[in-house]
């Protein structure tokens, strides 16, 4: 999948840089591109499988899909491991605490 | 209710004041782009449902997350791809969140001069990408057979009994290995070396192993300039002379770009 071109990058209308311009119109992997908008980049392991080391992160929301990501990750490799409770848990917590939101889940 | 502000990409406000901003479909699929005027700066951002964030939505996309990824991937990086093509624009990564817009002004605010010096440096500026590979296979044989002492050696141990041969030749193949390696690094530096030359600045990320590639050759160089607009022409004729006198060799160069300047304007 890694070596698929799914994403064209925009197209020059300045006709004079051909090579420039044969090269913006080239077709941009989906890697290539988390590469570039994930903070720490991407390492792959097998059949475009994502672990991201460390995500530096403004605000709170990217740990919940790193945390999706991570899970993702193990699925593919045959050694499924969900989230445990007690990290949805203290994830929840977090987000109703950022958001203001009250906590729905309160046991 | 709780509402989110993603924050795509910032913009001088002088910039966003002159020119209408485009419509843009905003994360969610639903409600658009618009902007928040802070002081000098100005934000891209749009409205997300603090609620379509709840854990459950998220466990629901665990299982098929990957399609999910890769959409809203897509939408981020060609978002900013447009508002870079209007705007001169520091590019925010994935899913950057604000809880609210005093948040966000805030981390604005307290950034001002390193974002607004960071707008002096990409303005008319771009940032491209290069990876390099090398066909190991291929570059093995050169330096095995350029190499007098290993020619030597090779030679001399054709003329050992054969037991003593099998140890000889792992010997010899580790030194081969290694020198390949040092051969491939030094020839990659040297071209990166060489096109810093045509860029204002020049940053090595990591390789990328071939399960990533999915090639059969292996990637030697990772690196991302920004280049001056007038010096894109030139630092791609470098490139294709490279391509050109190397590609026998064994070796391949894949520039892409222009990227919004993700790698040159951190706002972190």
């Amino acid at each position: 999948m890694a070596g698929i071109p799914l994403f064209q990058l925009f197209i020059s209308e300045d006709e004079v840089m051909s090579l420039r311009e044969s090269i913006e119109n080239k077709d941009i992997a989906l890697i290539d591109i988390l590469d570039v908008i994930l903070d720490k980049g991407v390492a792959i392991k097998a059949d475009l499988v994502i672990s991201i080391a460390g995500v530096d992160l403004v605000y709170l929301d990217l740990r919940l899909l790193i945390a999706s990501v991570e899970s993702l990750v193990q699925a593919q490799e045959g050694n499924r491991k969900t989230i445990s409770s007690e990290q949805f848990d203290s994830q929840r917590e977090e987000l109703s605490h950022a958001t203001g939101q009250p906590n729905k889940w309160k046991d | 209710m709780g509402g989110l502000i993603y924050l795509y990409g910032l913009i001088p406000t002088k910039e966003a004041t002159n020119q209408s901003f485009p419509t843009l479909k905003g994360f969610d699929g639903e409600g658009d782009l618009y902007t928040i005027h802070i002081g000098k700066i100005t934000a891209a951002v749009c409205d997300l449902d603090a609620e379509n964030y709840s854990e459950e939505s998220i466990k629901d996309r665990i299982n098929d997350d990957m399609e999910w990824l890769q959409e809203k991937a897509f939408h981020h990086h060609e978002t900013v791809v447009n508002l870079s093509k209007i705007f001169t624009i520091i590019p925010l990564k994935f899913c950057t969140l604000y809880k609210n817009l005093n948040s966000l002004e805030t981390a604005v605010q307290s950034k001002e001069s390193k974002l607004m010096s960071s707008f002096d440096l990409i303005s008319g500026n771009e940032e491209w990408n290069l990876k390099i590979y090398c066909d190991d296979q291929l570059l093995k044989k050169q330096v095995s057979q350029s190499n007098p002492t290993i020619e030597a050696k090779r030679e001399e141990i054709s003329q050992m009994p054969k037991g003593k041969q099998f140890f000889e030749k792992k010997k010899l193949d580790k030194l081969i290995e290694s020198q390949l390696e040092e051969e491939k690094n030094k020839i990659s530096e040297q071209i990166h070396l060489h096109l810093r030359e045509f860029a204002l600045k020049g940053n090595v990320k990591k390789n990328w192993g071939n399960d990533v590639t999915g090639r059969k050759d292996n990637m030697t160089w990772n690196g991302v300039y920004l280049i001056p607009e007038s010096k894109i022409e030139v630092f791609l004729e470098q490139l294709q002379h490279y391509e050109k006198s190397m590609q026998k060799a064994g070796w391949q160069f894949e520039a892409t770009g222009p990227w919004p300047a993700y790698h040159f304007s951190s706002f972190s």
